[in-house]
């Protein structure tokens, strides 16, 4: 009876840490952001930032636009992040297999990393005109990086003793790369995945800025620069609740599979 | 000596043979199948290294003012990563209110928030500082609090079984354990500066690689070779900005298994 | 016990730490002095050296009165007058330190302005009144460009002799507010911009017009078409199509200021007008002087000055068209500006019909042209 009502106790507690606090936190924002706490405490005008509640009222008459934008920006964010998540790790993967002629490609990474999207968009659209295909390819680029340099990591900070075992009974390269390296990059490769989520919706949109006919980028920037500021913040809503669902999409794949990792005991 | 010469060789020869390869699709795109635009597409590389060494003290001039910017904007995007990524492995309280919120503000973009933040500190140069920490920290924070996390249940046990206090063992465990993570997480955040910095730029700045670069692009296929200068400069400081995150990441943290010189596959 | 102590103490730790996060961040805000070592700030002082010469920006700018001048777009002959008065010393001989600053892609004068980053701003009519109608404090004080320079064109290949064959093509247009001429152009001739044609966003290259990827684009007279002729595209093959003769022209560039700085400031508007006409006029009457001021401005490398004299001359024919007198340069066309307004009305940039008598004011002018 009374581990069952400590039980039940634990599982209260954590829906509140799950669930509670933070929608508290979030309800308490928007009241403060609704009362112009925010405009009077750091002196922003009602037209550079509107109310909670405009936003909303945009958000609703919009909502049909929104969410048809909303699909468009995620595809080419999902296929990007895909594509660009699996070369990360293919680049990683070599330069652990053949460090000395592989760690050149991380490098190749680190210089594409570096260029600015603003930069990307125009090269990405005369290469592959301007349909999905050159958002899709800037997303690409973008999320290239994130994992080629966990997935490294993960692949590389094996233990050094689990290494020497298995060497000591004569397994092949390619199983100390199957059933130990790989399964040690697992979490690595699980925050890139995270970081690519919020990455990938971000590029996408920044690349609509530029040459895309449909999009939350392309509608956010068109409505930013006629003033219509609440049609901007319900793109940035609707991009908002897209990325975080994305990334706890991906979350609950990472619980999923790396029960074992001690990153998913609450030891702390 | 010889060492170097090992490591740097098989880069070398990849990057030879790319820009070879390069080079061919250039001139086949230009002279066999006589695309519109192919310089733009793919430019001679001889064509732009010239451009480089032409306008090279320009842009050596202007890519130290992005290289400083991305470097101010990484600090404070490290520091604000840095303390939140330990913030959050206080707390699982912190980390639960906070966190789904740090990911939201992923997702504002810069056209939204530059006017905002301008109208907070009401300082040019401060606020292109913020813009390119915010776009820097996330990647630091996830990574540092992932190390922190996957600290071995063994030895924090241990650290509990001496009795340790909680500042000895975050500052004899738990950040040492953190800095790997920090360090991975700066490797994805440092190229990411030198793009937040360039970004920044084009919001009404003077100098910098980002101002060369859009006015390039604006100007049409006849500065296609100072454009692709540009994406060039833009990238070699992403690689100085990483191998300058990875050169520190080898003194602070020698005792990473990928840095042993001995066990292992070594 | 030990364990409620190790309580206190980690919710020290992490009240310490809030404590310097918040430091950092208002650090930055509080920090506004602590920039000289920053690039952009001695590029600033170099910028304003190079133009009025060593001493006088090392002199301390006591009698002086700052403006900040917040331009829609890179620093090019289509802003040739504001260089020569500021390289002239015009803006110094009325006790003005103007400062110009760039635009780009990502800024919105009309932000710049209501934010206090600027206290003048060169933007596009629809925009501003876009902005008036969201409650920016924004008026207009000047119109600089009396037409419109934005053209439809099209490779002949294409087949758009008129605008009516515009039907079934793919047309470029650039977003956010510059758009209504070409949705206007449409309507005149029955065509559904969302059915008949393929409105497509145009980047602020012409690289999709170059490569084909678009039937008609959008183009200003001084800077896209003749960039599209230097690419090499003959002008024989392209058919143009002129938003002035279709009567479907909005204004473009104009002034504007912070209408609460305004109010205080008017003084200094006037003065800042009075300068900037008379260097629009020694522009217009001798393009190859601005063009090689504006140069200075400009990175090397980045532009031809052949191209940069070819938007003076162009942007020149739009400031004081062909047969208007000089005197009126800068003067607000009631008509024009109606037209202007009403189209954008039409197409839902605005929801109410503007107060024309809010949006603009030709006093500012007056008073400088006296």
């Amino acid at each position: 009876m009374a581990t069952i009502r400590y039980k039940s106790k634990q599982l209260a507690m954590r829906a509140l840490k799950q669930y509670i606090m933070p929608i508290l936190a979030g309800v308490l924002f928007i009241w403060l952001w609704q009362q112009q706490i925010f405009h009077k405490l750091f002196n922003i005008r009602l037209h550079q930032l509107p109310l909670p509640s405009r936003i909303w009222d945009t958000f609703k008459d919009n909502i049909e636009l929104l969410l048809s934008y909303t699909r468009y920006t995620m595809t080419e964010a999902l296929i990007g992040m895909l594509i660009g998540s699996l070369i990360g790790f293919g680049v990683a993967t070599i330069a652990t297999a053949w460090p000395k002629w592989g760690s050149g490609g991380l490098l190749l990474i680190a210089a594409l990393n570096a260029v600015p999207i603003i930069a990307l968009a125009p090269i990405m659209n005369l290469w592959f005109s301007d349909g999905l295909g050159s958002r899709i390819a800037v997303v690409t680029v973008t999320t290239m990086a994130a994992m080629a340099f966990n997935a490294h990591k993960g692949l590389n900070s094996v233990d050094p003793n689990a290494l020497d075992l298995m060497h000591s009974y004569g397994s092949s390269s390619f199983q100390v790369f199957r059933y130990l390296r790989l399964t040690n990059s697992l979490p690595y490769v699980f925050t890139a995945l995270k970081i690519n989520a919020t990455a990938s919706m971000i590029g996408a949109i920044v690349s609509e800025f530029f040459f895309s006919s449909g999009g939350l980028g392309y509608l956010l920037s068109n409505s930013i620069k006629v003033a219509k500021m609440s049609m901007g913040w319900a793109c940035i809503l609707m991009a908002a609740v897209a990325g975080v669902i994305f990334y706890m999409v991906i979350e609950k794949a990472e619980k999923w599979s790396v029960k074992w990792h001690s990153s998913q005991r609450n030891m702390l | 000596m010889k060492r170097i010469k090992d490591r740097l060789l098989p880069s070398l020869a990849w990057l030879f043979s790319l820009l070879v390869i390069w080079q061919l699709v250039s001139w086949y795109l230009l002279e066999v199948k006589e695309t519109t635009l192919a310089q733009s597409k793919v430019p001679y590389i001889h064509e732009v290294v010239h451009t480089l060494f032409t306008y090279g003290l320009t842009l050596l001039q202007e890519g130290w003012s992005t290289f400083i910017n991305a470097g101010a904007g990484l600090l404070l995007g490290t520091a604000v990563g840095a303390i939140l990524a330990i913030l959050m492995s206080l707390s699982t309280w912190a980390e639960k209110t906070v966190f789904p919120y740090v990911i939201l503000s992923q997702m504002i973009p810069v056209l939204g928030l530059a006017p905002i933040i301008y109208g907070i500190v009401h300082d040019e140069n401060w606020s292109r500082v913020i813009i390119a920490a915010y776009i820097t920290f996330f990647p630091v924070s996830l990574n540092m609090l992932k190390g922190i996390r996957s600290v071995s249940p063994g030895s924090l046990e241990l650290m509990h079984s001496y009795a340790a206090n909680r500042w000895s063992i975050y500052w004899k465990l738990l950040l040492p354990n953190g800095l790997p993570g920090l360090f991975n997480g700066l490797k994805i955040a440092a190229p990411l500066a030198v793009t937040a910095a360039i970004l920044v730029e084009m919001m009404g700045a003077r100098h910098g690689i980002g101002v060369i670069m859009l006015r390039n692009l604006y100007y049409g296929p006849s500065n296609t070779y100072m454009f692709w200068s540009t994406v060039v400069a833009s990238a070699l400081l992403g690689i100085a900005n990483y191998l300058l995150v990875q050169l520190i990441e080898r003194i602070v943290t020698p005792w990473q298994p990928a840095f042993r010189t001995k066990g292992g596959d070594n | 016990m030990i364990k409620k102590q190790r309580h206190y103490r980690k919710s020290a730790l992490i009240l310490t730490l809030m404590l310097v996060l918040t430091a950092i961040l208002s650090a930055c805000g509080g920090n506004k002095d602590n920039n000289a070592a920053s690039p952009s700030t001695s590029a600033q002082a170099s910028a304003s050296a190079q133009s009025s010469g060593e001493a006088a920006s090392k002199e301390p700018s006591g009698e002086l009165t700052k403006v900040r001048l917040q331009l829609k777009w890179l620093p090019q002959t289509q802003f040739g007058g504001y260089f020569v008065a500021l390289d002239k010393g015009y803006y110094k001989e009325e006790g003005l330190d103007v400062e110009i600053l760039p635009g780009g892609p990502d800024i919105i004068p009309e932000q710049q302005v209501a934010n206090g980053a600027a206290d003048i701003g060169n933007t596009w009519v629809a925009g501003l009144l876009s902005h008036q109608e969201e409650g920016f404090p924004l008026i207009q004080i000047a119109q600089m460009s009396q037409k419109s320079g934005m053209l439809l064109i099209s490779k002949k290949s294409a087949g758009i002799n008129t605008p009516a064959d515009l039907k079934g093509k793919k047309v470029g247009a650039w977003m956010g507010g510059l758009e209504f001429e070409i949705l206007a152009l449409l309507e005149k001739y029955n065509l559904d911009s969302t059915k008949d044609v393929t409105l497509t966003k145009q980047g602020f290259t012409m690289d999709q017009f170059l490569n084909n990827q678009l039937d008609a684009a959008s183009a200003l007279t001084h800077n896209e078409y003749p960039l599209v002729l230097a690419a090499g595209v003959s002008e024989n093959d392209v058919n143009v199509i002129d938003m002035n003769t279709e009567g479907v022209a909005m204004l473009q560039d104009n002034l504007f200021a912070n209408s609460e700085w305004l109010a205080d400031n008017q003084e200094t508007a006037v003065k800042f007008l009075r300068a900037s006409f008379k260097g629009w006029k020694d522009a217009i009457a001798n393009p190859e002087e601005a063009t090689d001021i504006v140069m200075k401005s400009v990175d090397q490398g980045s532009t031809t000055r052949e191209h940069q004299l070819t938007m003076m001359k162009a942007i020149g024919a739009l400031v004081l068209p062909e047969g208007t007198d000089n005197s009126k340069i800068g003067y607000i066309d009631a008509a024009a500006f109606k037209q202007t307004a009403d189209i954008a009305l039409k197409f839902g940039v605005l929801k109410q019909e503007v107060d024309l008598s809010k949006a603009y004011t030709n006093e500012v002018w007056e008073l400088a042209t006296k």
